[in-house]
């Protein structure tokens, strides 16, 4: 026949053709709007949750931040006045430092002086060493600098000042009741007494200078307030539990893959089982984490992208036959009255030689979500993590044998499908920490139990992926 | 009931009549949608659809084509839409090819099943399947190709022009094939 007929073959076929169908949950799903189903991008979901949890991430370690200052770093600070601590939480004693008291008293300025816009104010330096143990005083009009802890304080004294640091009460006590007149005595009190009765951990900025300032003060505290200090109390009080960091991570791994099938009845998938080899995977990933800041718990996702690369070198060697028929050979008889002609086969043989190499891609995209134990150790980060892989989209690009001497696009093909679904993720990572953050390296396994190909493909094929992976993890 | 009535009973929402109209006409319009759908389930989906729009513009069906074709263009459209996703349609505007009618297919190919036809058509590239799936066997014109897949007219023309070589093509690659192995079978029984 020729290609009409046969073209008309297909229509007169395909177009009557008619197909088995489940009418009555067919029937169903029309006239019953909520049993509908839709293809609704099921991944929207999952990156919804991730959103959320890196918006929860940044949202509270941005809250937390704007109520806390690193306590390991205390300095008061004042034109005149510095004294800078350095902690060591479990070093407290009860040394108390009495700021020179001596020679200070007799510079006190008195009331009188200070209305009298007269108050001299001298500079003097102290240096205060570390072991030497002062006494408190309180009968001292002034002058008393009453620290909690043991370390090395440098203040250059203001005469009139009067620093309080209790550890008991951490009440910290700008007491110039000596120096300022009794009818200022509750605005200055107000504003320069204050009490921080805060647990450890809690530190707060006291600046005594605005609240001088804000008071009805005269023009003689005002010049006064010019030498307060902007304190910064310390208090050890740890009210953020949880912390945020984003971790870009980069990677490579082998993709072991597997393939199953009957070879015999498919001659392209003996090709591809004996001569396809797994090269790199690269991947590329984000993830939000949230941990414990005091614990070592933490909890990770993101979006995450693989790639595993194949690659086929097809060498071939093959005889092509081209058959015709012909004459084969003439015989003609002793007396010539005869001549037979054999006709017959001709056979022409050609070897063909075949060498061509190609690749294939499968690019993955997935939401990644683990639940990790983290413990810092001397100088380093040890880490065990583990948790799921949900894929939303896969798609492979290259070129796939189709039949056994001819490659084809793979997507043509139609062989593989489009999502992968749930894939379980486990691994070990080692880092340092870098200033705040962590640079980490992970060996990391991804166990993929479900078949890449589709299920009127007639062989499986699954990939399990063993890779290392580098990560940086900013703290935030 | 003829088709009349149960239309008629359609516009005026009656749901024995659109249940009818479902039990006649789904097993076709399946077929239709399983042609155009990477797997089953969107071709239920798209089927499901296609009823639901059937029952929703059923006011615009003029009677001048037969209901089943109008049927069957709601149905292309769906799937097309719901898998255009899947599709990677390419389609290049070129002189159109030489192509002969009259090339020889061998009369075994008349008697294949529909399993074995869908298994050789989807051989061939998306753009090429699309375009040779709604001409040959829907019968859309190369306008309503056109129109449909956002192409010009030509474009679809050539785009048929190579679907319909290249399945030739790949006929007498497997008769060489069968040929051959024919003619070894034969050698190794001499």
């Amino acid at each position: 026949m020729n290609y009409k007929d046969f073209e008309k073959s297909i229509r007169n076929k395909l177009s009557d053709y008619e197909s088995e169908v489940n009418t009555d949950k067919l029937i169903a799903g029309i006239f019953n709007p909520s049993k509908e189903t839709k293809h609704r991008p099921y991944w929207i979901g999952y990156a919804g949750v991730g959103l959320f949890i890196i918006f929860l991430g940044v949202f509270g370690s941005l809250k937390f931040k704007s109520g806390s200052i690193d306590s390991n770093d205390v300095t008061l600070n004042h034109p005149f006045s510095s004294i800078k601590m350095s902690q060591d939480n479990e070093d407290y004693d009860k040394t108390y430092m009495d700021g020179n008291a001596s020679d200070e008293n007799a510079n006190i300025p008195t009331g009188s002086q200070v209305n009298g816009f007269d108050s001299k104010i001298k500079e003097s330096s102290s240096s205060l060493q570390p072991n030497t143990v002062y006494t408190k005083d309180e009968n001292q009009p002034g002058g008393v600098a009453e620290i909690s802890r043991k370390g090395r304080i440098q203040t250059e004294t203001v005469e009139h000042q009067i620093v309080s640091l209790n550890k008991t009460s951490n009440n910290l006590h700008a007491d110039r009741a000596s120096s300022i007149p009794s009818t200022r005595e509750n605005s200055l009190s107000a504003g320069n007494v204050a009490d921080v009765s805060g647990d450890y951990g809690r530190t707060t900025v006291m600046k005594l200078m605005p609240s001088l300032s804000s008071s009805v003060i005269s023009p003689a505290e005002k010049s006064l307030s010019g030498f307060l200090p902007d304190v910064k109390c310390p208090t050890f009080k740890q009210r953020k539990r949880y912390s945020f960091a984003i971790v870009p991570e980069v990677g490579i791994f082998y993709p072991l893959a597997s393939m199953e099938g009957d070879v015999s009845k498919n001659e392209v998938l003996r090709i591809r089982r004996s001569n396809e080899l797994s090269l790199e995977g690269l991947q590329g990933a984000l993830y939000g984490k949230l941990f414990q800041v005091n614990g070592p718990w933490y909890f990770k996702a993101g979006l995450n992208y693989n790639r595993i690369t194949r690659r086929l070198t097809f060498e071939d060697s093959y005889i092509k036959r081209d058959t015709t028929i012909g004459i084969i050979s003439i015989t003609e008889s002793e007396n010539h009255d005869t001549i037979t002609v054999i006709k017959g086969p001709i056979i022409t043989e050609t070897t063909i030689n075949k060498y061509e190499r190609r690749h294939y891609y499968h690019h993955m995209l997935s939401v990644p979500v683990l639940i990790g134990y983290q413990k810092k150790f001397d100088g380093f980060v040890l880490g065990l993590e583990a948790g799921i892989n949900i894929n939303l989209l896969t798609d492979q690009t290259g070129y796939v044998l189709i039949n056994p001497n001819e490659f084809g696009l793979i997507h043509d093909a139609a062989l593989y499908k489009r999502k992968m679904g749930l894939s379980y993720l486990a691994g070990i990572q080692m880092g340092i920490p870098f200033y705040n953050n962590i640079l980490a390296l992970a060996i990391r396994a991804n166990i993929n139990p479900n078949n890449f190909t589709l299920t009127d493909v007639n062989f499986s094929e699954k990939y399990q992926m063993l890779g290392a992976h580098l990560m940086y993890e900013i703290r935030f | 009931m003829d088709i009349d009535n149960i239309l008629q009973g359609c516009l005026q929402q009656q749901q024995s009549s659109q249940e009818l109209l479902v039990r006649t006409f789904a097993p076709r319009l399946l077929a239709i949608c399983e042609r155009y759908c990477r797997n089953k389930d969107m071709a239920q989906d798209a089927l499901q659809e296609t009823f639901i729009n059937i029952f929703k513009y059923l006011h615009s069906y003029n009677g001048e084509s037969e209901f089943i074709t109008w049927a069957r263009k709601i149905a292309v459209n769906n799937c097309l839409r719901i898998n255009k996703k899947f599709y990677k349609l390419q389609f290049v505007e070129e002189s159109e090819a030489r192509f002969s009618d009259h090339s020889y297919i061998p009369d075994d190919y008349n008697n294949l099943t529909v399993d074995e036809i869908m298994a050789l058509v989807k051989k061939l590239p998306d753009s090429q399947y699309i375009v040779f799936n709604m001409f040959v066997v829907e019968g859309f014109s190369h306008r309503e190709i056109g129109e449909e897949l956002n192409i010009t007219e030509s474009s679809s023309r050539s785009t048929l022009t190579r679907a319909r070589m290249r399945l030739i093509e790949m006929i007498q690659k497997m008769e060489d094939k069968s040929n051959s192995s024919l003619f070894n079978s034969k050698i190794a029984i001499i």
